[in-house]
C-alpha cells in the first residue's frame, strides 16, 4: 500500500500489512537476491574458504587456522599491509586539504568562471583510471618521460620515478590525487553549500574575522561530510589496485605491491583461494577497526 | 574584518589581487590537470621514434595514424571490445535503473513491517568493502557458469544500495503522496503507479543516475579483468591494460591511442551533461551523510 494520511482506525494484523505491502516485497528483492549471493554468501564462504587449502578445481583439504598463521608469516603479506598503510597515510591528509581549500574557492563568488574550474577538476574522476595509469606510465618514465625531460629543460635531474621504491609510492599518490581531488572537491562543495548562510552574515555582524569564521563556521559545518569522506577514501586505500598494478605492477622490490594486489596476484595467477580468502578477512578486520577507531575519534570529538 | 577601514579604491585593488593570484594558481592547476589528456592525444599521433626520443615537441611533428592502425588491427581486437563495453555498460545501465528506481519507490512510499531493518542492513553494504568478496563472488560466478560472458558484467550490482538510496531520496521529495493516493483510487496496481506516475515525475533523475552507472560501468577495471578470460570478451578498458608487451619495449603509441579511444566517451558524455552529473553526485553524499 501506498503510503497515505488515511487516518487509522484499526490497527491491522502484521500479516495482513505484510500481504498489502507485497508489491513492495517484490520490488526490493532483486537487491536481496543479489546481497545474498554476492555480498552475505561470498562472506560466508570466505571464512569457509579461509580454513581450507583450494586451488579452484579439486578438492577443499581442511587447514584449520594454518592460513591465517601463514599470513601473518608471509613476508609479503606484511610488506603489502605496509604498503597500503603507506600509501594511505601518504596522501588521505594531502587530499582532504587539497579538496577543502580547493572547495572553499570555487564556492566564493569572487571567483569568476568557478564553474568551469569546477568541471576541469572533476574531469579525471569520470576517465577511466586504467588507461590514465598507463598514461602516467608514459610521463612519469625516467628517460623518455615527458616530465623528467622537462626538469632537464630546467636544469633539474628528475629522480627515477617508478623505478625507486620511494619515488614510485609518490607516483601513485600523484595518480591517485590526480584522479580523486576532484569528487572530494564537489562533496565538500555540496557541504559548503548547505551550511546556513545567515550564521555568516550573524558572525560578520558581530565582527569576526576571515580566518575566524573559517574555523567556526565553515569546519565545523563541514565535519559530517569531512568524516563521511574520510571513510570512504580510507576504504578506497584499501582497494588500491589499479594505480599500482599498471603503474608500477607492484614494484620496484614490492614496494607498491598493495594488499589488495598481492590477494588478486594469489587468487587469480596463482589460484591460492583459500589463502587469498584468509587475507581478505584479515584486511577487512583491519578495515573495520580502523573504521571503528575513527568512528570514536569523531565522536569524542563531538563531545 | 580587513575590508572595513579600507577607501572604495583600496577594496576594489584588494579584490582585483586576489582575483589575480587565485586565478593564477587556478589555472596552474588547470593545466596540470588537464596536461595527461593533452600528452596522451598528442602521443597517440606521433611516431613510434618520436615518441620515445630524447627530445620531445608537446605537439606531434605531423599528425600520423599509425598508432591508431597498430591499436584496432593487430594488438586486440579492439572494435569488438569497443562494442562488448557498448553492449555491457547500456545493459547494465538500463537494468540498474529500473530496480534501483523500483526499489527506491519501495523504500520512500511504501510503510511495510521490516522496512527500516531492510534499509539499514541495505545501506550498510555500501560499507563492505569490495576486495573482502572478491574471491568468493569470482567462484559465484563461475559456478553459475557467467565466467567469460556478458552476464557476469550486467547482473551483480545492477541492483545496488547506492542507486536505491539515490532514487529513495529523489523519490521521498519530489513525489508527492497526493498524486500516488490519486491514482491509487482510480484502480492503478502498484507497478503501475511506478511505471505511469513514478517514473515520469523522475526522469531527470533517472537520466542522472543511468549517465553515472553506463560511466562506472564503462570504466571498470578489476572485475570485468578478473571474470573475462579471452581478449575478444574483453571490455575496452580491459584489452587496453592487456595489450601485448614485448619486455621492456610497450607498445606505447598503440597504447595511448587506444586510451584515447577508450576515455573519450564517458568525457563527451560528462561534457554533455555535466550540471545534472555534478548534483547527482551531491546528492547521495551530502544528504546521506
Amino acid at each position: 500500500m501506498v503510503a497515505t494520511a488515511y487516518p487509522k482506525r484499526k490497527k491491522k494484523s502484521i500479516f495482513r500489512r505484510i500481504w498489502d505491502n507485497r508489491a513492495a516485497y517484490l520490488f526490493i528483492t532483486p537487491f536481496f537476491i543479489g546481497f545474498l549471493l554476492l555480498d552475505a554468501f561470498p562472506l560466508a564462504f570466505s571464512g569457509y574458504l579461509s580454513l581450507h587449502k583450494w586451488n579452484g578445481l579439486g578438492e577443499m583439504r581442511y587447514r584449520g587456522p594454518a592460513n591465517y598463521t601463514r599470513a601473518f608469516q608471509d613476508s609479503r603479506f606484511l610488506v603489502s599491509l605496509k604498503n597500503t598503510a603507506t600509501l594511505w597515510l601518504g596522501h588521505i591528509f594531502l587530499l582532504l586539504a587539497l579538496a577543502f581549500i580547493l572547495a572553499v574557492v570555487l564556492n566564493s563568488k569572487l571567483i569568476k568562471g568557478r564553474y568551469v574550474y569546477r568541471v576541469i577538476y572533476y574531469l579525471p574522476n569520470i576517465t577511466a583510471i586504467a588507461p590514465m595509469a598507463l598514461v602516467f606510465g608514459l610521463i612519469f618514465d625516467t628517460h623518455f618521460g615527458i616530465l623528467n625531460l622537462g626538469l632537464t629543460a630546467l636544469g633539474i635531474t628528475g629522480p627515477p620515478w617508478l623505478t625507486e621504491p620511494f619515488w614510485a609510492n609518490v607516483s601513485i599518490i600523484i595518480l591517485n590525487i590526480w584522479s580523486a581531488l576532484g569528487w572530494y572537491m564537489l562533496i565538500l562543495l555540496a557541504g559548503l553549500q548547505s551550511i546556513d548562510p545567515t550564521l555568516y552574515e550573524a558572525a560578520q555582524v558581530d565582527g569576526s574575522t576571515t580566518l575566524q569564521r573559517a574555523w567556526y563556521i565553515t569546519l565545523p559545518g563541514l565535519r559530517d561530510v569531512l568524516f563521511f569522506a574520510f571513510i570512504i577514501e580510507t576504504i578506497g586505500s584499501f582497494e588500491l589496485f589499479t594505480e599500482p598494478q599498471l603503474l608500477t605492477n607492484g614494484g620496484p622490490l614490492n614496494s607498491t605491491l598493495t594488499a589488495s594486489l598481492y590477494l588478486y596476484n594469489s587468487a587469480f595467477s596463482y589460484n591460492k583461494f583459500g589463502y587469498s580468502s584468509a587475507m581478505s578477512f584479515i584486511l577487512f578486520a583491519i578495515i573495520v577497526v580502523v573504521t571503528i577507531i575513527q568512528a570514536r575519534l569523531t565522536a569524542e570529538d563531538e563531545a | 574584518m580587513v575590508l572595513k577601514g579600507m577607501t572604495l579604491s583600496n577594496r576594489r585593488v584588494l579584490r582585483a589581487s586576489i582575483q589575480i593570484v587565485a586565478h593564477s594558481v587556478l589555472i596552474l592547476g588547470s593545466v596540470l590537470f588537464l596536461f595527461p589528456f593533452f600528452w596522451m592525444v598528442s602521443a597517440s599521433f606521433k611516431t613510434s621514434t618520436e615518441l620515445l626520443g630524447s627530445a620531445q615537441s608537446l605537439l606531434p611533428s605531423r599528425i600520423t595514424w599509425e598508432s591508431y592502425d597498430i591499436a584496432f588491427n593487430s594488438t586486440m581486437p579492439l572494435l569488438r571490445n569497443l562494442y562488448n563495453s557498448l553492449f555491457v555498460s547500456i545493459n547494465y545501465t538500463v537494468l540498474a535503473v529500473f530496480l534501483c528506481s523500483l526499489a527506491g519507490f519501495a523504500f520512500a512510499k511504501f510503510n511495510f513491517p521490516g522496512k527500516r531493518f531492510l534499509f539499514a542492513l541495505m545501506l550498510g553494504t555500501i560499507m563492505v568493502p569490495g576486495v573482502v568478496n572478491i574471491v568468493p563472488s569470482f567462484i559465484v560466478m563461475k559456478t553459475l557458469g557467467w565466467v567469460n560472458t556478458y552476464w557476469s558484467l550486467i547482473i551483480p550490482g545492477a541492483a545496488n544500495a547506492f542507486g536505491i538510496f539515490f532514487f529513495r531520496q529523489y523519490i521521498k521529495s519530489a513525489v508527492p503522496d497526493e498524486l500516488l493516493d490519486a491514482a491509487r483510487m482510480d484502480g492503478c496496481t502498484d507497478f503501475g503507479i511506478y511505471w505511469r506516475i513514478v517514473v515520469p515525475v523522475i526522469s531527470p533523475a533517472l537520466v542522472t543516475m543511468a549517465i553515472m552507472d553506463f560511466m562506472g560501468t564503462w570504466n571498470d577495471y578489476q572485475w570485468p579483468l578478473i571474470m573475462l578470460r579471452s581478449p575478444d570478451m574483453y571490455t575496452v578498458i580491459v584489452a587496453i591494460a592487456s595489450f601485448p608487451a614485448p619486455r621492456f619495449r610497450q607498445p606505447w603509441g598503440a597504447i595511448m591511442a587506444g586510451s584515447t579511444v577508450s576515455v573519450l566517451p564517458p568525457i563527451v558524455l560528462f561534457l554533455l551533461f555535466q550540471k545534472r552529473i555534478i548534483s547527482g553526485i551531491t546528492i547521495g553524499s551530502v544528504k546521506g551523510a
